[in-house]
């Protein structure tokens, strides 16, 4: 635990060393892997400093369902219509044979 | 005479776009690029019809056939527009607004940080739900490799949504992001 204290240096902006030692800490925390929990440094006016402790476990599974809703997105886009002019124009060619 | 077999496979054909271009949206962060990119991977599955194995997975056969097509053509060449924050994005944007919709763009950041490899693997198993085995025959790579793959994308995306992002979005903006998270 590097957050609470500490953490309220850091909502100027003003504390590149802050940052530093959080981000590296939030990798060493990967590496780990097993590890139950990942530390969330960073805090801001009005966020609890509970709110910065997060289960691995409930990370991974948040960009599993965002992963799937963003590419959910992308799928159900409408085909564009010069793809299916092309299918069109290779269904001629094939005619014209 | 073989039209029948030809009306077939460009049903299925058809049926795979969406697919194909959400794998090309995501790969290449460029909404005009990822539809050259299929359009380019029709023509030449249109084109090598006549190899696809009766009864292998076409699915996996297509995919195979862009993921080369931008390994080899779009990345490097000068067909190449990267644009990771800007016209994927702002596709994206141009969607009605709903829950999460600004979530969805900051994954969409985070995902063009990835590299070429991590970001491939992950879409393919964790995305479009292949197998391990189906995604190393489409990379052409061992099955271990994608597993590793898969694992340092997810490793790595938990960094940059995570903590990383204060160094692209500062506080007020992780603040958000631990918000969402909680709730």
């Amino acid at each position: 635990m590097i957050n609470g204290n500490k953490s309220n240096s850091v909502d100027s902006g003003g504390e590149p060393a802050s940052t530093d030692t959080s981000v590296a800490t939030q990798q060493s925390s990967i590496e780990c892997g097993d590890e139950s929990e990942t530390m969330t440094a960073i805090n801001a006016d009005g966020v609890d400093d509970t709110a910065g402790v997060l289960l691995d476990e409930r990370v991974q599974a948040q960009i599993g369902q965002q992963l799937t809703s963003f590419y959910r997105e992308l799928v159900n886009q409408p085909i564009p219509q010069n793809f299916m002019d092309l299918l069109a124009r290779l269904d001629r060619q094939e005619d014209g044979k | 005479m073989i039209k029948p077999v030809n009306d077939t496979f460009q049903t299925a054909l058809v049926a795979a776009i969406p697919n194909l271009r959400a794998f090309a949206i995501s790969l290449c962060g460029n909404v005009q690029t990822a539809n050259d990119l299929v359009q380019e991977t029709m023509l030449k599955a249109w084109a090598n019809r006549h190899r696809f194995e009766e009864g292998s997975n076409f699915k996996a056969w297509l995919f195979t056939i862009l993921r080369n097509s931008y390994f080899s053509d779009f990345r490097r060449g000068k067909r190449e527009v990267r644009d990771e924050d800007g016209v994927a994005a702002a596709s994206l944007s141009s969607l009605p607004e709903q829950p999460g919709h600004m979530d969805m763009i900051d994954f969409q950041r985070s995902l063009a940080k990835l590299s070429e490899d991590q970001k491939e693997a992950l879409i393919l198993v964790g995305a479009e739900g292949f197998s391990y085995e189906e995604a190393a025959e489409i990379c052409n790579c061992a099955v271990g490799t994608i597993k590793s793959r898969v694992n340092r994308a997810r490793a790595r995306l938990v960094e940059l949504m995570g903590v990383g992002s204060v160094e692209d979005f500062g506080p007020e903006r992780v603040a958000r992001a631990v918000h969402s998270k909680m709730s």
